[in-house]
């Protein structure tokens, strides 16, 4: 049973799209792939009230679970909106520049969220250790 | 903050340091002892390659983090680090109890009938398993895919190649390795990989449906939060007994008599109705036991199986009549944020345990002729054992038959669980009341029908009743 990588794949997750972002600032190629996550990711955080069943699945990582427990834990109201507009400034950016300024102010927000995540793993993989079940 | 460089190489050297030995262990494997499988050569082939690969991404990841132009991306990078650390500390994990399984040490016959088993189906022929030693008794709880996706987020990160897409990782107690019974469980967690790779959307599809209508029927939208939770546990759920009802498909009522005795259910024999209530409780990923057993009989009477085996005298098959009329007292233990969704969500999932019931049989081949067989054979593969002659060579209506391992497992199955007697009546000095006795000779059951699905696979060369496997 997949039960116990769920922080871990999420934590995976969330480190592909900083690794997308940091590709970004350093070579400055705007990324289909990036676009498609980032995109997801701010659907999710603004969405987080009500949704469809289908859409779900449409939300990527923050689709999931565990994905929105971490990300409820890890950053208030204000701090969701605030990522949400940084996010925009990397996928809609009035120019270069903020394009760039807008990923590296992103970055950290991912970190936390990859942060979290892996910690929640290795809070996961010892609980497991004591409590086997079927 | 400027990082100090020395700072930055320690913690990259550490990683280095924790990587190094793991990669030795998988590339400094001897060719002649201990003998592997080919899929697990396969595996420490690819874990050794992404040990290499690391050790060479560490060599230059202490300059990429302190050239950084930005703060944010040096800090990333260094973060990095811990993502690489913990997706090794998973692998690590894995590599020991792959290394103890080499091939003296797993039911090799068992694992190849399995495998041929598998491949009946085409869709499925390239898919081939590995397996490694879990310390806790429990074919459950070891997932498959954890390796998989650690080996794969090593990759992302350092330009390594994907973890075989069509190897999978089954985990056995490193105690069975000459039993069978209990290892009839490893057709589950085959089912996992199958699930993941080849029924995955169809099941999301399905699952999505089944919600969408229950959160119609509640008449007002869930949370976010709510939401995911109900999608993922019905998802867990669909998943757990997809891979129960796969299992039965490939190897018949021996899975549900081995998960019987893995979950010591005889107890719920001559209990009150509800009770053990941990029998009835749907835990965070699995179903109710007394659920999943009821699934398993109806499947088993959709098969014909039923018709076979509802005489038994015996204790898995009472569980199953008794869990057959199960309808209630079943709890959800899964932190679900308002009352009014467990009944709710279990009907959900007796609307997708319906489904699968159809489904799976639908999917899994050459299991048309297996109670047939069963029917015509398994009284004579008794009546070998009870002399104690391995049941590879039979004679049927005057025809010589090598008895597929379909029919091996669950005619030793059946045996075991009520002619055993007659094993211990007709050796002289055995005492049929001792519990050593039974025991010593039980294991020696479980060698006689390992030798005889090995006996099986050279005397057919691989050809099933249902044509050649390759």
């Amino acid at each position: 049973m997949q039960s116990s990588s769920e922080y871990l794949t999420l934590a995976l997750d969330v480190r592909e799209v900083t690794d997308l972002l940091i590709e970004l600032v350093e070579q400055g190629a705007p990324n289909d792939r990036l676009d498609g996550s980032i995109r997801q990711v701010m659907l999710s955080l603004q969405g987080t009230g009500q949704a469809t069943v289908k859409s779900l699945r449409d939300r990527g990582f923050l689709g999931r679970y565990v994905g929105v427990r971490t990300l409820n834990e890890v950053f208030s109201d204000e701090q969701r909106e605030e990522f949400a507009g940084t996010l925009k400034g990397v996928i809609e950016p009035q120019s270069p520049e903020q394009r760039t300024e807008s990923a590296l102010a992103a970055i950290p927000f991912f970190d936390a969220l990859e942060r979290r995540a892996l910690y929640d793993d290795n809070r996961a993989k010892t609980a497991r250790r004591y409590t086997p079940s079927r | 903050m400027t990082i100090w460089p020395e700072v930055v190489r320690q913690e990259v050297s550490e990683l280095h340091r924790f990587i190094e030995p793991l990669e030795r262990f998988c590339t400094e494997i001897r060719a002649d002892y201990p003998v592997y499988g080919e899929t697990s050569r396969e595996f420490f082939k690819h874990i050794g390659e992404l040990g290499q690969k690391s050790l060479s991404y560490l060599e230059s990841l202490p300059e990429q983090i302190l050239r950084a132009k930005y703060p944010q991306i040096a800090a990333s990078k260094r973060q990095k680090l811990f993502q690489l650390k913990s997706d090794w500390e998973r692998l690590h994990e894995y590599i020991r109890p792959a290394l103890d399984a080499d091939t003296l040490h797993l039911p090799m016959p068992l694992i190849s009938a399995l495998n041929d088993r598998l491949r009946e189906t085409p869709d499925w022929r390239s898919f081939r398993f590995t397996l490694f030693h879990a310390a806790e008794v429990n074919y459950f709880e070891v997932p498959s895919s954890i390796v998989r996706r650690a080996a794969d987020g090593i990759a992302s990160q350092i330009g390594g190649k994907p973890f075989p897409k069509t190897l999978g990782l089954i985990g056995i107690p490193y105690s069975q390795a000459d039993g069978i019974f209990l290892n009839c469980s490893l057709a589950h967690e085959m089912g996992h990989f199958i699930f993941q790779e080849k029924v995955l959307a169809l099941a999301q599809g399905k699952i999505d449906d089944a919600l969408e209508r229950m959160v119609s029927d509640i008449g007002k939208p869930l949370a976010y939060e709510e939401l995911t939770l109900c999608q993922e546990r019905i998802g867990s759920w669909t998943e757990e007994t997809f891979c129960d009802l796969f299992a039965i498909c490939l190897i018949g009522p021996a899975f549900s008599f081995a998960f019987s005795q893995l979950m010591t259910a005889s107890i719920l024999i001559e209990s009150a109705a509800g009770q053990p209530e941990v029998f009835y409780l749907y835990g965070q990923y699995h179903p109710a036991s007394v659920a999943r057993f009821r699934a398993h009989q109806r499947l088993l009477e959709k098969l014909g199986w039923w018709k076979e085996i509802q005489g038994w005298a015996s204790a898995p098959v009472e569980v199953l009549r008794l869990c057959a009329g199960a309808a209630s007292q079943f709890k959800v233990q899964a932190d679900l944020p308002r009352e009014d969704l467990e009944a709710r969500l279990l009907s959900c999932y007796d609307e997708l345990c319906s489904w699968l019931i159809d489904f799976v049989p639908s999917r899994v081949k050459g299991h048309v002729n297996d109670v047939a067989d069963f029917h015509d054979q398994s009284p004579i593969i008794a009546e070998y054992l009870r002399r104690a002659i391995v049941p590879s060579t039979i004679i049927v209506q005057g025809k010589i038959v090598h008895p597929r391992p379909v029919v091996l497992i669950n005619a030793g199955y059946q045996f075991l669980l009520e002619k055993f007697s007659l094993l211990l009546e007709n050796i002289e000095g055995e005492k049929p009341n001792s519990i050593e006795s039974r025991s010593r000779l039980s294991a020696r059951l479980e060698l006689w029908l390992l030798k005889a699905l090995e006996d099986h696979q050279l005397l057919t060369k691989g050809v099933s009743n249902h044509g050649s496997i390759t």
